[in-house]
């Protein structure tokens, strides 16, 4: 029998996402799984990967960016009864990284090894005649666990 | 949108079989889903119209007799794939309902799958990345891509 029992929702703050969110606490109260809810904020500065010092994001926008996403994760949280899941199954994270967006959540799935990824089909980007945004669109093709897109 | 609500739930999952092993793993997970959730599936294998050049006979029409044994004939293939999936859904305690159809259609797989995921109001997709194309170095095949970006409904997509 197939089971979840990691399930990563990455978030931007955008309905997509969190209409994606709520789809993985859904499936996370069945199966009764750990959830990891992340938020990522890339390095504005292009390929400044090779430097540590240039793929940095300046920490006062690090945490403003933290301030409201923790806000994203507080909503998602209300929404569900204490009654029937265990809250401390909740798992929330900012990430910064020099890497792009879906490179960051790829890397972060792997190294907590979940056996699901749930996501929307566009973030905040969200043009209106896209149908599956570019993020979307690599997890589904480089996740090493099945991918969930929402719309 | 923030509410868990009741019509949110996978009451309907589709799940497009083509014979390949990701299909039937796509299956499998679709399985554990039905269960947690107490939702019907539909497994769907979708036959591509034959090129007219092939299955033509001397006046150049496909022929509605032809298209029959078509169907026929791959329907004796697609219970095959139909009897494995159940047989592993028959080893858990509580049964599920399992729909099979097998449809003819003149678009692209993906076209049908989708058109038909409206049309039966489905709430979730469940396909593998690869079918029996098999192209190692492909990781996301043409079909479940034209599923990812067409389907009305969420979908899973399974390594």
């Amino acid at each position: 029998m197939k089971e979840f029992k990691k399930i990563l929702t990455p978030i931007d703050g955008s309905e997509h996402s969190l209409s994606a969110a709520s789809y993985a606490l859904e499936l996370a109260i069945k199966f009764l799984s750990e959830i990891h809810i992340i938020s990522i904020l890339p390095s504005k500065i292009k390929y400044g990967d090779s430097s540590g010092y240039f793929g940095m994001v300046p920490p006062k926008y690090f945490d403003k960016y933290k301030k409201e996403a923790e806000m994203w994760f507080e909503q998602l949280k209300n929404t569900i009864k204490s009654n029937e899941f265990n809250l401390d199954k909740i798992i929330t994270e900012v990430i910064t990284s020099p890497l792009s967006v879906s490179s960051a959540i790829l890397e972060y799935g792997e190294s907590k090894n979940v056996d699901l990824i749930v996501m929307g089909t566009k973030g905040k980007t969200g043009l209106r005649r896209l149908l599956i945004g570019s993020t979307a669109q690599e997890i589904v093709t480089y996740a090493h666990c099945p991918v969930m897109v929402v719309r | 949108m923030m509410e868990l609500d009741e019509n949110k739930k996978f009451s309907k999952i589709l799940v497009p079989i083509d014979g390949s092993e990701s299909s039937f793993k796509a299956a499998q997970f679709a399985i554990a889903i039905a269960h947690k959730f107490k939702s019907q599936i539909i497994c769907l294998h979708v036959i591509v119209s034959p090129q007219p050049h092939e299955y033509a006979n001397l006046s150049g029409l496909v022929t509605p007799k032809q298209i029959d044994k078509i169907i026929f004939d791959v329907k004796k293939e697609t219970n095959l794939w139909f009897d494995r999936i159940k047989e592993h859904q028959n080893s858990e305690n509580n049964k599920i309902e399992i729909l099979t159809d097998v449809i003819l259609t003149g678009l692209t797989p993906y076209g049908e799958i989708t058109q038909y995921a409206e049309n039966k109001k489905i709430n979730l997709i469940v396909i593998g990345t690869k079918g029996k194309t098999k192209l190692k170095k492909l990781l996301l095949g043409s079909t479940a891509s034209g599923v990812i970006t067409y389907a009305h409904c969420p979908v899973l997509v399974v390594k």
